[in-house]
């Protein structure tokens, strides 16, 4: 027997040993005495045929076979750099119709009159119509994007007109403006679909998304997603929740049947961000990775014990952990890849002009100022591409299989990074990533979905079901 | 400055991803190379926790060199014949 290239590291949850490798393969040995004898004696090792199966040993033949398929894997995965964006992001205004205490993205007043796009609607459907995939999804983001309406409408029935891409419509939404028949035609229509902020407690909703005009917000909420629904929207709604610490402090729990209790039944639950006004807000609203993850284990707990009664919820925050894991290339989203989905997988035009290459650059941006984020400025007449020494660095420091923190972390097939969190958080392009707040939550993460799925808890039938 | 000393034994990749893995980058030790031991230099002194954590990265890190050797290097030939193919594909 020889031995195949492969990681591992404890699992906190369980202090058994997971190993994994450049297949994306992945396992657990029970204890370091196994771990040993796998690298010392493979012929010794239990369970022979598993490790066989999943590429860890081979038998006394050449190791060409892995070389070529881990080679093919991971060479396909770097390739995708050379495919055209595939999540156009574009934020019509800045300004928002509430004031939420952990805003991320540093929101204008409703009243500012310099915080909308100035580029027509019809050339920027030119210039994502030449710079996008060829199937894309247009997210439209804030500020309040329903503030924009008329932009967006125009925009995509230029995108329309132009019919050289096949696209879906996202509208980023807390629901504060008022809401007509013309607009749930239009989504009807377009079947587009509404990405909704909602906390998960109508209380704290209420608490830390204020409305600037229109009162109470969770009731705001209530009366205007009666509006779609009444108008047949019902099934072009998701939910995304911002958690504090009170979210949390009230436990899993009471945060699955507050949701239950208004009809939510699928949530993207998040943390705190650490950008814009929330960078701030933080120490006030905030909580520590460690009590962030501890809500998460407790919480994945609960859904399992929920599908196993039967009981219809779930929290896409899994899903993409559960992808990566499971299927580690169907994983498309642009904060976790390696090399970063940054400017290559989707880009960010802002209200200005400015182009990001993603959505935590803009927001960066937005409290920084600092132009070396900007990778190009569009205009009525021109799109002016800045110079790009700084972000090719940025893309080149992302790749972590080169890293020398992350080369031979465990998790690293399954892992990928958002370079301008590294920038924020850290002042510079490399970093060191253990420290990353990205990097201590998806180890964290990892462990817990590993150490259910070892134990039995989480079953090949739960993770169909939610992937 | 108190010294941890470590056997020359381990190889100097070996310290200092333990290093790395232990230690805070507010906090990070000086790590010089003396005749017989690598030494682990830290203006606030190691407490026990540290200790034990330092040593456990060093065997972790241990284990993946062998891994390494065993291997014959595959892990990083294959990052980079990856790599190499990643560049022709995409400057055609």
């Amino acid at each position: 027997m020889k031995l195949h290239p492969f990681f591992f590291r404890q699992n906190r949850e369980n202090n058994k040993i997971f190993i994994s490798n450049q297949l994306g393969a992945w396992s657990f040995l029970q204890d370091e005495a196994d771990l040993h004898t796998l690298i010392a004696a493979p012929s010794e090792s239990s369970e022979i045929d598993r490790l066989q199966a999943k590429g860890f040993i081979c038998g006394n033949d050449s190791r060409d076979l892995y070389e070529r398929a881990a080679e093919s894997k991971i060479t396909h995965r770097f390739t995708r750099l050379r495919d055209k964006p595939s999540l156009i992001m574009v934020v019509p205004t800045l300004r928002c119709d509430h004031n939420c205490r952990y805003c991320q993205v540093s929101r204008a007043p409703l009243s500012s009159r310099v915080h909308d796009i100035q580029v027509s609607p019809q050339v920027v459907a030119k210039f994502i119509a030449s710079a996008a995939a060829q199937k894309f999804k247009l997210e439209v983001q804030g500020g309040e994007s329903l503030l924009a309406l008329d932009f967006i409408y125009s925009l995509v029935s230029s995108l329309n007109k132009l019919q050289e891409k096949s696209f879906e419509v996202v509208l980023c939404t807390a629901l504060g403006p008022a809401i007509d028949d013309t607009f749930t035609e239009w989504c009807r229509e377009e079947n587009v679909h509404l990405s909704v902020s909602f906390d998960g407690f109508l209380d704290l909703h209420s608490k830390f998304r204020i409305h600037s005009k229109k009162g109470d917000s969770a009731t705001r909420f209530l009366e205007q997603r009666r509006k779609l629904e009444d108008a047949g929207l019902s099934e072009n709604i998701s939910y995304v929740a911002t958690l504090t610490k009170e979210a949390l402090e009230r436990g899993p729990r009471a945060y699955i049947d507050s949701c239950l209790s208004v009809g939510i039944k699928r949530i993207y639950s998040r943390e705190l961000s650490e950008y814009g006004f929330a960078s701030i807000t933080k120490s006030d609203l905030g909580y520590t990775l460690g009590h962030y993850i501890n809500f998460m284990g407790l919480y994945l707990d609960e859904l399992i014990a929920m599908y196993n009664n039967g009981e219809d919820f779930f929290d896409y925050t899994f899903s993409l952990y559960l992808t990566k894991l499971f299927s580690p290339d169907a994983s498309s989203h642009m904060d976790t890849m390696s090399p970063a989905g940054y400017a290559t997988s989707g880009f960010l035009l802002n209200y200005d002009g400015r182009v990001f290459g993603s959505d935590e650059a803009r927001m960066l941006y937005e409290s920084t100022k600092n132009e070396r984020l900007t990778i190009g400025r569009l205009t009525n007449t021109e799109f002016k591409l800045e110079e790009d020494t700084f972000h090719r660095r940025l893309l080149a420091e992302s790749f972590l299989e080169t890293s020398s923190i992350c080369s031979t972390c465990a998790y690293l097939p399954f892992c990928g990074l958002d370079p301008i969190a590294t920038l924020n958080q850290q002042g510079d392009l490399t970093g060191f990533k253990k420290e990353l707040s990205q990097c201590q939550l998806t180890i964290g993460m990892l462990d817990l979905i590993t150490d259910r799925f070892e134990s039995g808890k989480l079953t090949q039938e739960m993770v169909s079901s939610w992937t | 400055m108190v010294d941890y000393k470590i056997s020359v034994e381990y190889t100097e990749w070996v310290v200092r991803q333990a290093c790395a893995w232990t230690f805070q980058s507010a906090d990070f030790p000086k790590v010089s190379l003396e005749e017989k031991s690598w030494v682990v230099s830290l203006a606030s002194g190691f407490d026990e926790a540290t200790i034990h954590l330092l040593e456990r990265n060093l065997n972790e890190f241990r284990l993946r060199e062998i891994i390494d050797v065993q291997t014959a290097g595959l892990r990083m030939k294959i990052v980079t014949h990856s790599l190499e193919n990643t560049y022709k594909n995409i400057k055609g």
